[in-house]
């Protein structure tokens, strides 16, 4: 290692032990492989999907930036389908309980993950979930990922559907800011739209605009946990999933 | 940028420790922190196979350390997955090292290249493929217009058609997430 800035240069003979290169002796091949690198969590979250059909259970991703209001939204929905659906939830959060335990004041079941540093939810992890959660009986697996617009597009958990949220505070360019996860989603909602009259900047019309440029091919549903007919919009999109999801388990 | 990873110590031999986070045993190596002395139990952060830092088991989990710099450690994730591939076709083929690996990564998989290069050496510290060279061919997005059928180049957040602007156009390249493949050395002796 060099002296002077502890780098991994420096004069040879110092470098040696840090560059252990064994001398070419044996014979060099070039393997073809072509496979996708997610393979083994894409096995996995098959499995789940295989695991959630057996039940007949609906499960659903929810996807967002941290604060768009994604465990808000899961207490409106739990406490209006009260008595109709029958609901758990998987937590996913870099730390704390505090998501989970709001759920279940819900009177709900809810699996907190919490995920340490990791900045997305794999399949093993909800796979892992499960062992913690019985399904029988169950209409609707909720998982709420951990809030991050980045990471967890890239890990398929085994679901159903995968929703992404956009709340009017962050603005109505996220979808252009963050392609990848507002294109793998199956619904957009764009959600707190009773702070439309406060915030100027966020325009419905753009927002809509910049998830078709995306590649966003999914339903939008604009809507406010306080409820009206966007909430009951997303009510009609659930129930009608869940009936499709039956029917495939009959 | 976070490239160095939280582990624990699970065992020390002189300069060398068996560290473990998340499943994953590491051999690292402890030279860096010969002023800091470290117990089994201790938690360490490993950069490029050395401990670099000792830090407390609830550090890593603080806003502001790790959790703020997560690209990096999703980028890591994707490592670590490429890692097992690239171990078992050595395994498979009785490679002694490996020498280069590539991937092809298209930007609608959500992976930055940058990232993955500079997670690939903490992911591959200890294995086989240690000091392989990783290759990352970045493909470019391809659309094929519904409407006009023409086929164009487009930005991963502009999915429009090159041609006639229209948003009616399937994807036909840059969601790839691919090992394509591995150069090894095996055991043999080369014949003459």
């Amino acid at each position: 290692m060099c002296r002077d800035c502890g780098c991994s240069l420096g004069p040879a003979a110092a470098r040696a032990p840090f560059a252990a290169q064994p001398a070419t002796k044996g014979r060099i091949e070039s393997i073809e492989v072509i496979t996708a690198i997610l393979d083994e969590n894409d096995r996995v979250a098959t499995h789940n999907r295989a695991h959630f059909d057996g039940h007949g259970v609906l499960a659903v991703n929810l996807m967002s930036s941290p604060g768009s209001g994604k465990t808000s939204l899961l207490e409106a929905t739990i406490k209006a389908l009260q008595g109709e659906l029958k609901v758990a939830v998987i937590e996913g959060d870099l730390a704390t309980e505090n998501d989970a335990a709001r759920i279940r004041a819900c009177g709900v079941p809810a699996i907190q993950i919490t995920t340490g540093n990791a900045c997305h939810l794999d399949a093993q992890m909800v796979h892992d979930a499960l062992d913690d959660l019985p399904l029988d009986g169950l209409d609707v697996l909720f998982v709420e990922n951990v809030g991050n617009l980045v990471c967890p597009a890239s890990f398929d958990l085994g679901v159903h559907r995968n929703l992404t949220l956009l709340s009017v505070p962050e603005g109505d360019d996220k979808p252009a800011k963050y392609p990848v996860m507002f294109r793998g989603a199956d619904l957009a909602l764009i959600t707190k739209v009773d702070l439309l009259p406060h915030i100027e900047e966020f325009s419905v019309g753009r927002a809509r605009d910049s998830l078709r440029e995306v590649g966003f091919r999914g339903d939008i549903i604009e809507l406010t946990r306080r409820g009206g007919p966007g909430f009951e919009a997303w009510l009609g999109w659930l129930r009608s999933e869940v009936a499709a999801r039956r029917a495939a388990a009959a | 940028m976070c490239l160095a990873v939280p582990m624990k110590i699970t065992g020390i031999d002189g300069f060398n420790a068996t560290c473990e986070a998340k499943g994953i045993q590491r051999e690292v190596s402890l030279f860096m922190l010969q002023g800091e002395p470290v117990a089994i139990g201790d938690h360490v952060l490993i950069h490029v196979g050395y401990a670099i830092q000792k830090i407390s088991a609830e550090e890593p989990a603080l806003p502001g350390t790790c959790s703020t710099k997560c690209s990096s450690m999703h980028e890591l994730a994707i490592c670590q997955a490429l890692i097992e591939q690239v171990q078992r076709v050595a395994r498979d083929n009785a490679a002694r090292r490996v020498i280069s690996v590539t991937v092809s990564v298209g930007p609608l998989s959500g992976v930055e290249a940058k990232l993955l290069e500079h997670a690939y050496p903490l992911a591959a510290a200890g294995t086989v493929a240690e000091h392989a060279q990783l290759v990352v061919v970045t493909v470019p997005v391809r659309v094929r217009c519904r409407t006009c059928k023409a086929e164009s180049e487009a930005a991963a957040n502009r999915l429009l058609c090159g041609s006639c602007n229209d948003w009616h156009v399937d994807v036909i390249a840059g969601e790839e997430m691919l090992l394509q493949r591995v150069e090894i050395e095996t055991a043999d002796e080369p014949v003459h």
